[in-house]
C-alpha cells in the first residue's frame, strides 16, 4: 500500500470513528447545556439504548430496524427524562458534586443491570446501512465503507435536528433561555425542571441513535460504550463544552488525530511502543484545550464581572 | 487567580488522566512490563534455546507432518452418561491406587510432599499458621474464583456460570469424597485488571481462606501467583494458556490446564512452514494484545521466525486490551500485504479483529489467517463475525465447543447442554460450555481424586491428584492426552486440532488428524524480562 493511499485510508477510518465519538460527545454537550455539569453515564445510557433497539428489532418484537430505532429513541428518553426527575432534581443544580457522583453511580448501575439482563457475550447488531466487507466503494486504493459514510450523514441529519429543535421551537427557545441564565429563565416563568427534563431527554435519544449507528462496527455488549466516553471527552472539551457543532468537530478531530497523527507517528521506530496505548493523543488533547483554550474552541467565553 | 486555579486544576486532571491511561491500558504488572521491554531483545539470543511449554522444534514438526496425513478420530463409544461416569471412576480408581501402590504424600518425618517424577513440595516453607485442609469447612470445600465478569473480556465470565452449574450438579449428586463434600464456589469480578486481582485474592485469603484459588488472564495469575505460592494456597488449572504455568520446581502450586501459548505458538510456524514454503520468504503480521497474554504469544512465534529459513516476520502491532475499536492498527498491518495475518488477542477483541481484517481486505489477500485457541467459542467469536469468520484457521487446543453443530450427536456434549439448560443458562454460549466441561469438569476430577486419598481432601493432596492426572477428557477430541506427570510434566493438553472455520455450517472443520505432543513440552521456569 502506497502512503498516499494509507493516508487515505487513515482518514476514511478517522472520520468513520471520530463520527462515532462525535455522536456521544453531542449527547453530553446538550446535557452540559442544559446543565453545565459532565453526564459521566452518558455512554452507558446510549449502550442501554441501543439493547432497547436490540430487543424490539431481534431479541422480542422483529419489528423493522427503522421502528426499532423510533421506539428505542423514545423510550431511552423517557428513561433520561425519570432518571433527571427521580434522582437529580431534589440536589441544587449549582453544587455540582453531588449530581456528578450521581451520574457515575447510574453510570455503574446500567452497566451492570446490562451485564446481568444480556450478559457480556457480543452480539450482531443488525445496521441500519449495508454493512458486509465488501459493501465498500475503493478510492485511490482507499477503502471508504458504506456504514461509514451512513454514519458521517447520520451525524449531519442528527446536528440538523438538533438545530431545528433548539432553534425553532417554544422548547428550544426554553431550553437555550434556561442554559444561559436559569435563574432569569425561572423568574419570566420557565418551568426549568420541565426543560431540564427534555434536555435529558434529547440527549438520551440521541446518544442511543448514535450507539445503535456503532454497534455493528464494535458489537453489542455492555461495555461497547466505556471506553468511547473518554474519546467522547476530549471531543466536547475540544470544541467547547456548550457547543454542539464543536462537539461534532471535536469528534472527528479526534478520531482523525488517533488514525493519522497516531498512526504515521507510530510507524516511526522510536514512536512504535504508542500504539498499544491509543487513549495519550486525546487525553494530550484534552489537556492542551483545558490549559490554552478552557471553554473549547467553539465554546462560550466565560466572562466574569469584576 | 481564579482562572490559575482552574489551569492548574486542568493539569492536574490531564495528568492523572494520563497516568491512567497509560496504566489502565494495559493490565500488566511490572515483571510483565518488563517482559514486554526485552521481548525482542531476548529473543534473538534465544533462538537456539528451548522455549519451555513446548515441544522443541522437531518434534514439533514431525507432529504437525503426522497430523496433516492423518484423519479425525471417532469419538468414544460411550452410549451414555452413565457409562462416561462409570469410566471416569474406574480411571480415577486406577489413578488413587497407583498413587498410594507408589507411597506419594506428605512423608510425615521430613514434612516434604511427595509424587510422581521427582515432585517435591516442601511444607517447611509454608507459613506456620497454614492448614493442609484451609477451606474445608463445615462440609464444604471453598473454592476461590477471579474473572473478568466487566471489562472487555467480560464474556469469559460466563466460564464461571459454567462451572457453577457443574459444581451444583456435583453437590446434588453426591458431592466430593466419601464425605460428600459440597462445593461452594466463591468468584469474584477482577475486569482483567490485575491489580484487582490481587485486592480480591487478599478479600478471598483474609475472609474465606479458600481451599484452592484459580484466576483467569495471564495478567492476573501473574499478579497472585508469588504470595499463593508463598501461602502454599493451590493455584490449579489456571484460566489461561501461558507457559509459566509449568514451573513445578518454583511455583509448585499453581498449573495451567490448556496448551500452551508458547506450544500454539510454534505450531502456527510449523503449520505456515509445511503448507506455505512454496512461496518463501512468507511473511507474517500479527496484532498482538499488549499484555503478558499477547506477549507469551509473540515470544514464542519470535523464537520460531529466528530458527526459519523461510518465515518473516514484517510487522507485529501491538493493541490496547481495553480498545474499543481496532480500526487503526488493522490498517497498519494490512499495509504490510503480508502472506499470513495471525491475531494474538482475546475476548471481544477477538471477534473485532476478525471483523475488520475483512474489512480491511487481510481476509482476501492473505494465504492464510489465524485465530488464537482462547478465540475458539464459536457462538460468541466466530457466528456474530459472520461472513467475515469463513475460512480462517486455529490451533485449536483440541476443545470440543458445545454450540458447535458437528458435537450435536456426542453423548458428553449432549448431557452437558441439557445440564446447562435446566441450569437456566444459555447452552448457546460456548463459554459457558467451557466452564461446565474444560474447567469444571477437570476441577471436580482431580478434587474427587484428593478425596480419596490417605488424608481425604487436603491441599497437599489436591496438587498431587493434579500432578497425577492422566484420564481421556470428554471435552478433548479423540487422540489429545490429558495428563501430566509429577515435576516432568507440567503441562495436562498438549495436542491440538488444526481446523479451519466453515461460516455456513458454523463449525470448525478439523483439518486432518490431531497434533499429539504428550509429554514433550519441557517445563517453563518464567523470569520476567528473559522468558523460560
Amino acid at each position: 500500500m502506497s502512503t498516499s493511499t494509507l493516508l487515505l485510508q487513515r482518514i476514511f477510518d478517522g472520520v468513520s470513528t471520530g463520527a462515532v465519538y462525535a455522536t456521544v460527545a453531542v449527547a453530553m454537550v446538550l446535557i452540559f447545556k442544559a446543565t453545565t455539569l459532565i453526564n459521566f453515564a452518558q455512554g452507558e445510557l446510549a449502550m442501554i439504548g441501543a439493547f432497547f433497539a436490540y430487543v424490539f428489532a431481534v431479541q422480542a418484537l422483529q419489528l423493522p430496524m427503522v421502528l426499532a430505532i423510533i421506539f428505542a429513541m423514545a423510550l431511552s428518553a423517557l428513561l433520561g427524562m425519570g432518571i433527571e426527575r427521580a434522582l437529580l432534581r431534589s440536589f441544587d443544580p449549582d453544587d455540582h458534586l453531588p449530581v456528578v457522583l450521581i451520574t457515575l453511580g447510574v453510570f455503574y448501575i446500567v452497566n451492570a443491570l446490562a451485564g446481568q439482563i444480556w450478559n457480556y457475550q457480543p452480539r450482531i447488531m443488525p445496521s441500519l446501512f449495508p454493512n458486509n466487507f465488501d459493501d465498500k466503494w475503493t478510492i485511490g486504493g482507499a477503502n471508504l465503507f458504506y456504514d461509514a459514510v451512513g454514519i458521517t450523514l447520520s451525524l449531519l441529519l442528527m446536528l440538523s435536528v438538533i438545530y431545528v429543535i433548539l432553534n425553532k421551537t417554544k422548547m428550544g427557545l426554553a431550553f437555550r433561555a434556561v442554559s444561559s441564565n436559569s435563574e432569569s429563565s425561572r423568574l419570566v416563568g420557565i418551568r426549568v425542571g420541565r426543560v431540564l427534563s427534555f434536555g435529558w431527554a434529547l440527549a438520551c435519544a440521541f446518544g442511543t441513535l448514535g450507539a445503535i449507528l456503532v454497534a455493528p462496527r464494535i458489537t453489542l455488549q455492555p461495555q461497547m460504550m466505556a471506553f468511547v466516553l473518554v474519546y467522547a471527552l476530549a471531543a466536547a472539551a475540544f470544541g467547547g463544552l456548550d457547543s454542539v457543532l464543536g462537539a461534532a468537530i471535536g469528534g472527528l478531530a479526534v478520531g482523525l488525530i488517533n488514525s493519522v497523527g497516531l498512526g504515521f507517528l507510530t510507524d516511526i521506530d522510536a514512536f512504535k511502543d504508542f500504539r498499544a496505548t491509543p487513549l495519550i493523543p486525546p487525553l494530550l488533547l484534552l489537556l492542551g484545550t483545558l490549559w490554552f483554550r478552557p471553554s473549547g474552541l467553539f465554546g462560550t467565553k466565560r466572562v466574569e464581572r469584576v | 487567580m481564579s482562572k490559575r486555579l482552574l489551569r492548574l486544576v486542568a493539569l492536574l486532571a490531564g495528568l492523572s488522566l494520563i497516568a491512567a491511561a497509560c496504566g489502565g491500558s494495559s493490565t500488566e504488572d511490572e515483571a510483565s512490563t518488563e517482559a514486554a521491554d526485552s521481548t525482542e531483545e531476548e529473543s534473538s539470543t534465544e533462538a537456539e534455546e528451548e522455549v519451555g511449554g513446548a515441544a522443541d522444534d522437531d518434534a514439533t514438526a514431525e507432529a504437525m507432518e503426522e497430523a496433516a496425513e492423518g484423519e479425525a478420530e471417532e469419538a468414544s463409544g460411550a452410549a451414555s452418561i452413565e457409562d462416561l461416569e462409570a469410566e471416569w471412576a474406574a480411571r480415577r480408581a486406577e489413578i488413587v491406587a497407583d498413587i498410594k501402590a507408589n507411597g506419594y504424600g506428605v512423608d510425615p518425618d521430613t514434612n516434604i510432599l511427595t509424587g510422581p517424577a521427582g515432585m517435591e513440595i516442601d511444607l517447611n516453607n509454608c507459613p506456620s499458621d497454614w492448614s493442609d485442609t484451609g477451606g474445608v469447612v463445615d462440609g464444604t470445600v471453598k473454592i476461590g474464583h477471579t474473572i473478568a465478569q466487566s471489562g472487555s473480556l467480560a464474556a469469559y465470565g460466563n466460564i464461571t456460570f459454567g462451572m457453577g452449574a457443574y459444581f451444583d450438579y456435583v453437590n446434588e449428586n453426591g458431592g466430593i469424597g466419601p464425605d460428600g463434600l459440597q462445593i461452594e464456589l466463591l468468584a469474584k469480578d477482577d475486569e482483567y485488571v490485575a491489580t484487582k486481582t490481587q485486592e480480591l485474592v487478599d478479600e478471598l485469603l483474609q475472609t474465606e481462606d479458600p481451599f484452592y484459588i484459580t484466576t483467569l488472564g495471564s495478567p492476573n495469575t501473574f499478579s497472585v501467583q508469588p504470595k499463593l505460592n508463598e501461602l502454599c494456597v493451590p493455584q490449579p488449572m489456571v484460566q489461561t494458556g501461558h507457559q509459566a504455568w509449568g514451573d513445578p520446581d518454583n511455583n509448585p502450586w499453581t498449573t495451567g490446564l490448556q496448551l500452551s501459548y508458547a506450544a500454539e505458538a510454534l505450531l502456527w510456524g510449523s503449520w505456515i512452514e509445511q503448507n506455505l514454503s512454496g512461496d518463501a520468504p512468507i511473511t507474517v503480521a500479527a496484532l498482538v494484545m499488549d499484555n503478558d497474554f499477547g506477549l507469551a504469544y509473540e515470544q514464542g512465534f519470535d523464537r520460531f521466525v529466528e530458527a526459519s529459513d523461510v518465515i518473516e516476520k514484517v510487522e507485529f502491532v501491538r493493541h490496547d486490551p481495553a480498545a474499543a475499536t481496532l480500526t487503526n492498527e488493522v490498517t497498519t498491518l494490512a499495509a504490510e500485504n503480508a502472506d499470513v495475518f495471525i491475531s494474538m488477542t482475546a475476548g471481544n477483541p477477538c471477534l473485532l479483529a476478525i471483523q475488520e481484517a475483512a474489512r480491511a481486505g487481510i481476509t482476501t489477500n492473505a494465504k492464510a489467517v489465524f485465530t488464537p485457541s482462547v478465540c475458539k467459542a464459536v457462538s460468541s467469536y466466530m457466528a456474530p463475525a459472520e461472513d467475515a469468520a469463513e475460512g480462517w484457521y486455529i490451533i485449536g487446543g483440541g476443545w470440543k465447543d458445545n454450540t458447535d453443530p458437528q458435537y450435536v450427536d456426542d453423548v458428553y456434549i449432549s448431557w452437558m447442554n441439557q445440564l446447562i439448560d435446566d441450569a437456566g443458562l444459555d447452552s448457546n454460549n460456548s463459554l459457558v460450555g467451557s466452564g461446565v466441561g474444560q474447567f469444571g469438569w477437570s476441577q471436580v476430577e482431580a478434587l474427587r481424586i484428593a478425596a480419596e486419598l490417605d488424608g481425604g481432601l487436603t491441599r497437599t493432596n489436591l496438587m498431587l491428584a493434579v500432578r497425577s492426572l492422566d484420564v481421556n477428557h470428554p471435552a478433548l477430541l479423540e487422540g489429545i492426552d490429558f495428563s501430566a506427570n509429577g515435576a516432568e510434566d507440567a503441562y495436562l493438553v498438549e495436542g491440538s486440532d488444526v481446523s479451519k472455520f466453515d461460516a455456513a455450517s458454523q463449525t470448525w472443520v478439523q483439518q486432518g488428524g490431531v497434533i499429539d505432543l504428550n509429554g514433550q513440552s519441557t517445563n517453563c521456569a518464567w523470569v520476567a524480562g528473559e522468558g523460560c
